[in-house]
């Protein structure tokens, strides 16, 4: 149902640029005055970066539309709350991947039994993803191959993981947060951040070795 | 650091790769990578793992989502919540209201409806159906007594009575123990036997609780007899009910593959084979070695032994019989023996069905999308004209148009003006899919239609007039003057229809009508389209009186017209809501928001539909004028003649001897 997102280049880097905190601190003061337009302008900042945490964490496209627009509604909702000792952007982060956390936690009471697809919705995520990076013709047709595997096998994991050390390491290593504000977001310690993140990379390290050693 | 062991050489080397490390950490840590190769490899892999998840594809969020924040904003603003009434402006109000007014002037036509089934008779349901037991034919427990059909007002009667006694027909359900699918032409239900829940939930003795119990529960039927009001059957989703959804292939073979097909695809969708599961469960012992007994508690499908196979019942989630829907109609192209049955409506075809299903749905609003079927215009499902023996279905469009005009007909306003109204409205919107906004801009027109408002217009009939009329009103609030200001717009047909209007009114002769003369000035093109009728001037004030107050008095019900799917009762709510926020309906406590943590889980809504492939009859065997119309009437109170004919190998609906929702 969800109408097909474009795809986009993956980051050159993992550490994305800083959002201006004065400038999001101004059309938020201008929300809370009551001009819903500016609100408008934050969505249209951070709904990509929002949906695409939603995505990983969750593990769903469908269930990242619908988390990011929740997440933007309840954000807006307390809108008047907000008092601007963290940004807008580690905010509405933190109400993502809370709402995405909380979402995943429900889906496990609720996961339906399929009989049929062992893997289940990460297998076929990771199937799916797997298929479109093999229908890319490239120049090295095994190495592709192995890159796809590779990829397919990283979602797997990743979605495998932890819930808590996976929103860590979405937050780090796909967004680009710095410790302190996964900490905010999270509403951790700066050390849980350290131990949480070296425990998700070991997982994912010992997952992926095999396939780091035919590259 | 030299004592650290290698869990924190671990932690230690992830900081350096992130450049969280102070500066004497990170010399040490760099100090460490010289000289201890395991160290370097283990850097060297945490590196690749970090990089690899980095290089993940993204998305862009949906094209869609600043569309959707928004119109969730509209909903929120219409449920009243004040937090974030502070954080938007108000003009925004504009863009909703005339999707409340159309949802009020729909609540009323609605639940007329209704009440006209009630009251002319209907069929009544059973009980509110969480099991399904599966039998072998002959194990069926012969229940035709308690479940044939009764008179209308008997079975009704009984129901109400037990709702004065506080059991509601949920425990007349329960009374009745097994309830069973008889044999029909369809076959469906040869071996399948509904069992009313046994659920130990309590049933409150205020009224109030027990009625949201009772709609959370109750089928449409049950709700219609129990004198439940059509409000609240506005609010139906048909998750209590088993509905059924025929299909046509055009032969033996494609009726197979089509089930195969639709099996495929329930397998993707995670939907598990119930035959499947009954083996891990096991057989529940009933005293009858041969029955078993299944909980469809979430995703289930399993195909009925009888008629081939070729039934599947599923039980997904209302979030999905959308995408469900659009599955079979690429499978099934041929739409004519296509009948979806829920509860008292039928819908035929599949744009009607796939209206019906977008009641259900999560995302009502949202067309399915479909390349051999494409919709021409988004509509809504709603239930209109429920009669004892014929059902029909209306998309919004129709209903919308419908209700314009029987509500401008109530109040005097004569057909003919009435029909020109209507078109007009319909051309002026066609392109610009506004549906939506049909009935608020049939009476409300742009700003641009009072800069015309003192030019003569061309039958001789002043603008002046009408306007000096509503002024002399003199409103005091803005909501009338609003009002007003809109009654003094309210000719947007068409130039040609203007004309017609207007000279209809001046009394001219029939055969000119139609013709608008050529305008070549401005102010003549500007007269040209603003047929303003004195005389209709105060019926229009009293159709935006009616309209204003229904609108008052039913906001809630408007919201839940405007998404209907649950977003009042159902599992949004909360989201759409601060935590100790009541929600209100008709000045009585409705819901309260409890915080998170408290925050009971709302079950997820599961639709059960039984998908039959039938065996389209050969065209050509087909006699002239039985086929199934392309589009049933959405007239009211129009007599039998105007209603959609039978298909001609159709099982009767009567409720006699084929739909199971009779039972």
């Amino acid at each position: 149902m969800v109408e097909c997102p474009k795809q986009t280049e993956g980051p050159a880097s993992n550490r994305r640029p800083r959002p201006s905190s004065f400038e999001d601190a101004r059309l938020v003061e201008q929300v809370q005055a009551g001009r819903t337009e500016a609100y408008g302008k934050l969505v249209e900042k951070y709904q990509d970066r929002v949906f695409n945490t939603c995505w990983r964490i969750s593990g769903n496209l469908e269930d990242a539309r619908d988390l990011t627009q929740d997440a933007f509604l309840r954000a807006l909702t307390r809108i008047s709350e907000f008092r601007g000792q963290s940004g807008f952007y580690t905010w509405i982060f933190r109400v993502a991947v809370n709402l995405a956390l909380s979402h995943r936690r429900k889906a496990k009471r609720h996961q339906p039994v399929s009989l049929d697809l062992s893997d289940g919705a990460v297998g076929t995520q990771a199937a799916a993803l797997a298929k479109r990076v093999r229908d890319v013709e490239g120049e090295n047709p095994s190495r592709a191959v192995i890159d796809s595997e590779l990829q397919g096998k990283v979602v797997a994991e990743l979605q495998a993981l932890d819930d808590d050390q996976r929103a860590v390491i979405v937050l780090r290593d796909i967004e680009g947060f710095d410790y302190q504000e996964i900490a905010e977001v999270l509403d951790i310690a700066i050390g849980t951040v350290k131990s949480r993140l070296h425990r998700a990379r070991m997982v994912l390290r010992t997952a992926i070795l095999p396939f780091l050693g035919r590259q | 650091m030299s004592s650290i062991d290698r869990q924190q050489l671990g932690e230690y080397l992830t900081a350096y790769l992130d450049g969280e490390l102070e500066a004497q950490e990170a010399a040490t840590v760099e100090k460490i990578l010289e000289q201890d190769a395991e160290a370097k490899a283990l850097f060297e892999e945490l590196s690749r793992t970090a990089s690899l998840v980095g290089s993940l594809p993204r998305h862009q969020a949906p094209a869609s989502m600043m569309e959707d924040i928004q119109r969730h904003i509209e909903r929120d603003d219409l449920l009243g919540n004040p937090s974030q009434a502070e954080a938007v402006s108000p003009g925004r109000h504009r863009s909703w209201r005339p999707l409340l007014a159309t949802a009020a002037v729909l609540a009323v036509i609605v639940g007329g409806g209704l009440w006209a089934f009630v009251e002319l008779g209907g069929r009544t349901g059973i009980g509110a159906w969480q099991s399904v037991v599966f039998n072998d034919p002959k194990d069926v427990a012969p229940v035709e007594d308690d479940v044939s059909p009764v008179a209308p007002r008997t079975r009704r009667s009984q129901n109400k009575a037990a709702l004065d006694e506080g059991k509601g027909p949920r425990a007349k359900g329960r009374a009745e123990k097994t309830v069973a699918f008889r044999s029909t032409p369809d076959g469906v239900g040869q071996d399948v036997a509904i069992v009313p829940i046994t659920s130990k939930r309590r049933v409150s003795t205020a009224e109030d609780d027990r009625e949201k119990r009772l709609a959370d529960v109750l089928t449409l039927d049950q709700k219609i007899a129990s004198g439940l009001s059509g409000r609240d059957a506005l609010d139906h989703h048909f998750v209590n009910e088993v509905n059924t959804l025929r299909v046509g292939l055009s032969g033996e073979a494609d009726r197979a593959a089509a089930a195969e097909k639709f099996t495929g695809y329930l397998r993707t969708k995670g939907v598990v084979d119930l035959r499947r599961v009954s083996r891990r469960r096991g057989v529940e012992k009933n005293g009858q070695e041969s029955r078993q007994t299944f909980f469809l508690a979430g995703r289930a499908a399993v195909n009925f032994p009888a008629d081939g196979g070729n039934q599947i019942l599923v039980r997904v989630p209302a979030d999905d019989i959308e995408d469900l829907v659009a599955e079979l109609s690429r499978s099934a192209p041929d739409d004519r023996e296509t009948v979806l049955r829920m509860g008292p409506v039928v819908g035929r075809g599949w744009d009607q069905t796939r209206d019906l299903v977008a009641r259900i749905s999560k995302r009502p609003e949202t067309p399915v999308t479909d390349d051999r079927h494409p919709q021409p215009e988004p509509t809504k499902a709603t239930l209109l004209r429920t009669t004892p023996d014929t059902e029909e279905f209306a998309g919004a469009g129709d209903a919308k148009s419908d209700a314009l005009m029987e509500l401008m007909a109530a109040l005097g306003i004569d057909e003919e003006t009435v029909t020109l109204v209507h078109r007009s409205v319909a051309e002026r919107h066609k392109e610009e899919h506004h549906s939506d906004i049909f009935l608020e801009n049939a009476v409300v027109h742009s700003e641009k239609d009072s800069r015309v408002a003192d030019a003569p217009d061309s039958a001789g009939v002043t603008t002046e007039e009408p306007t000096r009329q509503v002024a002399d009103h003199s409103p005091a609030s803005p909501r009338a003057a609003g009002r007003a200001r809109r009654a003094t717009k309210v000719a947007a047909a068409p130039a040609e229809e203007s004309t017609e209007l207007q000279a209809r009114q001046a009394g001219a002769p029939k055969e000119v009508r139609g013709k608008a003369p050529e305008s070549d000035t401005i102010a003549e093109k500007q007269s040209a389209a603003l047929p303003i009728v004195p005389e209709h001037v105060p019926l229009i004030e009293r159709l935006l009186a009616e309209l204003d107050s229904t609108s008052a008095s039913r906001r809630i019900e408007g919201t839940s017209l405007v998404e209907p799917a649950s977003k009042i009762s159902g599992n949004k709510a909360r989201d759409v809501m601060t935590p100790g926020d009541v929600l209100f309906r008709d000045d009585r406590p409705l819901m309260k928001v409890a915080e998170a943590a408290d925050a009971p889980e709302q079950p997820e809504r599961f639709v059960t539909l039984v998908v039959q492939f039938a065996t389209l009859p050969v065209r050509s065997q087909v006699t002239p004028g039985t086929e199934t119309p392309t589009k049933p009437s959405t007239r009211r109170g129009t007599g039998a003649d105007k209603r959609p004919s039978k298909p001609a190998n159709k099982p009767s609906t009567d409720g006699s001897d084929s739909d199971p929702q009779a039972q």
